[in-house]
């Protein structure tokens, strides 16, 4: 708390030299180094002649009192009062000095020769008071001067407490809303602590900002704390916002950080109070400058951990807290060693920046998050497509399959009737002829036939295409019994053998028929003892080969013309040889379709 | 010397002609005896849950007016382990039999055998013999056989003995040329035969799913 008065002064325009003297009188200032003070301490009177500046908290630690300076100069306001603020009979009012003043001098108050001016001030204890150099002259020349620090003085404050508040409501509004997607999931909804620890630094500048200035409507001691509580909540929030842009808020120290900011605005606060109450000056310069020295201390490794950052934002943050660390030395030499106080706070800037920190830290989220977004709909894309894809090869899958079934339940229904209809009727009537004639007649021969046919039928409507091997082996199968009734001997010769695929449904139930049509005329005219039947691949032909050894018959002049047909239909070689010692029928059928 | 007892032979037919044609076949034949006959399914599933007399062969047949003799089959195989099932069909198709292997039965006939063929195939079966058609070996050689399909197990059902010979069986030759092929006892390939037919029992539902998963009904593991 600092109390300064300057005090600019006007060069009378009438009094003006010519030319010369009034460009020299327009652009001097006049500094009062020194005056003769009057100091009131303790009911003790002083007085004697001071320099100014007089830092009342240096000469006087830990005393309040009263103190008037006189100063001489040539040009004077003699008596008048020009300003006056505050009360300077009781403790606890305002801060007046907290910026610099420039109070104009009235023309008519100032007279050729000397001129005094008088500033009375009121020091408490527990305050910086005192009175700085006082700098006199011409309105312009006092401007250039000292115009700027003191626009800034006065100017820095309001605005800060709004850019505060402005980035204190951004950074809530961010907290509030919930990460996006959370809402969703099952539980509580998630916010994002990062905005909650900007909003809250924010909030503590704001009010350090508010308890800096203004009548106190609380005793003194509280409104220091809260004060420095306030520096120290900042500090802290800061930290943590850092940190977790960083990403470094987790693991084992996490609840401990977590807690920085209480700890620290304890500290302040008890520091603050401390010093109000008791008068001890230097706890609160203490407490400053700890937590000074921990910004300075943070801030550089800070900085080495940005090295390897991927975005902007950590280095960025890295800078923010570098310049606030170099602000705060600076403020440091103003204030423990510098003469005037009415110095722009450099930390008060530089904290200012960590608004902007939190201005790109959302930019850069709502960056990844488009771009995230953006790859996320591509990859839904391909998704939905291979999963479309999927889906089409199932359904023809599914189709194919439902075909087969289809085909299949009909061939068990067609089945079913001719098991249950035509096969046992045919069954029944064999059995009930045999009952009257144990050998085989005529009729329940052709009947025995009959039923052969309607098997062998089924057969083939089970068989894999062009599995010749299988036609054979159901041939055998089905007229073992009859071969053996009529007493050939069965030799049996078949190779494994490819399927040809050339061959559809009616191409095998023609080759059958060829087959069978063989071994009937065989079992019937031929009055063999033995049949052999092979089949294996010759070059690039699969061929069957029935022989026997029975009476033969004249192929020179017997054509079997259905055997021949067949043949043809199928596009097989036939070639039929016979004599007296045997026949054998040859059926020769390509591998590969022409 | 103990005179073996003679072996106790249900017949489930529902058809009044060859049931009375198949029981005349048991009784006329020593070994056999009849030990009862019924015309449905339900009347099949109480004689064998409630009659205490020995059991050791069924004939079925598999269209019953009330349901199916698959079901019988199940039945005996469940309560009446020492029982062989043999299945009665007009044609003997392959997938009939192969139905009723699954559900337990080792054999089939065929209605319009004479008398005693019918005995000698019951009296075959319960010796030890399995028949199977040519047509049957192959189809149990495509199912139980490793296709190459991705996502079945490599672990083959069959011995390398009992596919050879199924693959004999398949091309159609006779259990005595195999044997001889094979320079093993014609009752080692019947045992062969028969130990295939358990182990189809035992797999089938396995192989039902293989199927779906080869034609893709079903799909594998999720990547």
């Amino acid at each position: 708390m600092i109390a300064i008065a300057s005090a600019a002064l006007i060069a009378p325009r009438a009094e003006a030299d010519p030319a010369q003297d009034k460009d020299a009188a327009a652009t001097r200032t006049l500094v009062l180094e020194a005056a003769y003070a009057t100091i009131e301490v303790d009911e003790t009177v002083l007085a004697r002649r001071v320099t100014l500046p007089y830092h009342w908290e240096r000469r006087h630690p830990g005393f309040g009192g009263r103190a008037r300076f006189e100063a001489d100069f040539e040009l004077a306001v003699n008596g008048t009062r020009i300003a006056r603020e505050g009360n300077l009979d009781g403790p606890e009012g305002k801060n007046h000095g907290r910026t610099s003043r420039m109070l104009p001098i009235p023309e008519g108050l100032l007279r050729e020769g000397s001129n005094r001016v008088q500033l009375s001030i009121r020091a408490d204890s527990a305050r910086f008071a005192g009175v700085s150099a006082l700098v006199l002259g011409p309105d312009e020349a006092v401007w250039a001067a000292h115009g700027l620090g003191h626009a800034l003085r006065t100017h820095l404050g309001p605005v800060a407490l709004q850019w505060s508040l402005l980035v204190g409501a951004l950074a809530f509004v961010l907290w509030w809303m919930p990460v996006p997607g959370s809402a969703a999931a099952a539980g509580a909804v998630r916010r994002d602590p990062l905005y909650l620890y900007a909003w809250a630094g924010e909030a503590s500048l704001v009010v350090r900002l508010l308890f800096l200035s203004g009548d106190p409507p609380i005793p003194w001691w509280a409104w220091s704390g809260i004060g420095l509580a306030a520096v120290g909540a900042r500090c802290g929030f800061g930290l943590l916002f850092a940190l977790e842009v960083a990403g470094r808020l987790g693991g084992a120290t996490r609840p401990f950080i977590l807690g920085l900011p209480a700890i620290w605005a304890a500290v302040g606060f008890g520091c603050g109070a401390a010093t109000a109450a008791l008068g001890l000056q230097n706890l609160a310069g203490a407490f400053f400058a700890a937590s000074s020295l921990a910004i300075v201390g943070f801030a550089p490794w800070y900085a080495w951990q940005a090295r390897r950052s991927e975005t902007i934002v950590q280095p960025l943050l890295a800078a923010v807290l570098c310049l606030n660390a170099l602000a705060t030395i600076w403020d440091w030499r103003g204030y423990f060693h510098g003469e005037d106080y009415a110095l722009v706070s450099m930390s008060l800037v530089s904290t200012l920046l960590f608004g902007l920190g939190l201005v790109v830290v959302v930019l850069q989220r709502f960056r990844s998050a488009s771009g995230l977004s953006a790859e996320l709909a591509a990859t839904l894309t391909r998704r939905i497509a291979d999963r479309e894809a999927e889906l089409a090869a199932s359904y023809r899958r599914l189709e194919a399959v439902a075909r087969e079934q289809a085909r299949a339940a009909e061939r068990a229904r067609v089945l079913r009737q001719m098991h249950d209809g035509v096969g046992a009727g045919l069954a029944a009537a064999i059995r009930q002829l045999r009952a009257r004639d144990p050998s085989d007649g005529v009729i329940t021969a052709s009947l025995r036939d009959a039923l052969d046919r309607l098997k062998l039928t089924v057969d083939v409507l089970y068989a894999e295409s062009g599995d010749v091997v299988g036609l054979l082996a159901g041939l055998r199968h089905r007229l073992e019994q009859r071969l053996s009734d009529v007493g050939l001997e069965l030799r049996w010769q078949i190779e494994a053998l490819p399927e040809l695929r050339w061959m559809d449904d009616r191409a095998m139930q023609t080759l059958q028929s060829m087959l069978l049509e063989t071994v009937s005329n065989v079992m019937q005219h031929a009055d063999a003892r033995r049949l052999l039947v092979a089949a294996g691949t010759v070059n690039d032909e699969l061929r069957v080969r029935i022989r026997d050894d029975g009476r033969g018959f004249d192929s020179t002049r017997i054509k079997p013309r259905s055997l021949h047909a067949h043949a043809r239909a199928l596009g097989a070689r036939l070639t039929i040889a016979s004599g007296p010692t045997g026949t054998t029928v040859e059926i020769a059928l390509p591998l590969e379709a022409w | 010397m103990d005179v073996p007892r003679p072996w106790a032979v249900l017949v489930v037919e529902d058809h009044d002609d060859t049931r009375a044609f198949l029981a005349h076949s048991i009784e006329t034949t020593p070994g056999l005896v009849l030990a009862g006959q019924v015309t449905t399914r339900a009347a099949a599933l109480a004689w064998l849950r409630d009659v205490e007399s020995p059991l050791d062969v069924i004939l079925v047949d598999l269209g019953l007016p009330d349901g199916s003799g698959l079901d019988v089959i199940a039945c005996a195989s469940a309560i009446r382990p020492d029982c062989e099932t043999i299945v009665v069909s007009v044609f003997g198709d392959e997938s009939t039999v192969i139905a009723a292997i699954e559900a337990g039965a080792v054999g089939y006939l065929h209605k319009d055998r004479t008398a005693d063929e019918i005995a000698e195939a019951v009296i075959t079966v319960k010796s030890g013999g399995s028949p199977i058609s040519p047509a049957m070996a192959r189809r149990l050689l495509a199912r139980m056989r490793p296709t190459g399909a991705p996502s079945e197990t490599p672990r083959a059902l069959l011995s390398r003995r009992e596919t050879e010979v199924l693959e004999w069986l398949a091309r159609g030759y006779s259990y005595a040329e195999v044997a001889a092929r094979l320079e093993v006892s014609l009752h080692t390939v019947q045992a062969h035969v028969k130990s295939l037919y358990g182990k189809l029992a035992v797999h089938s539902k396995n192989a039902a799913v293989f199927e779906a998963m080869r034609r893709g009904i079903l799909s594998g593991p999720a990547r």
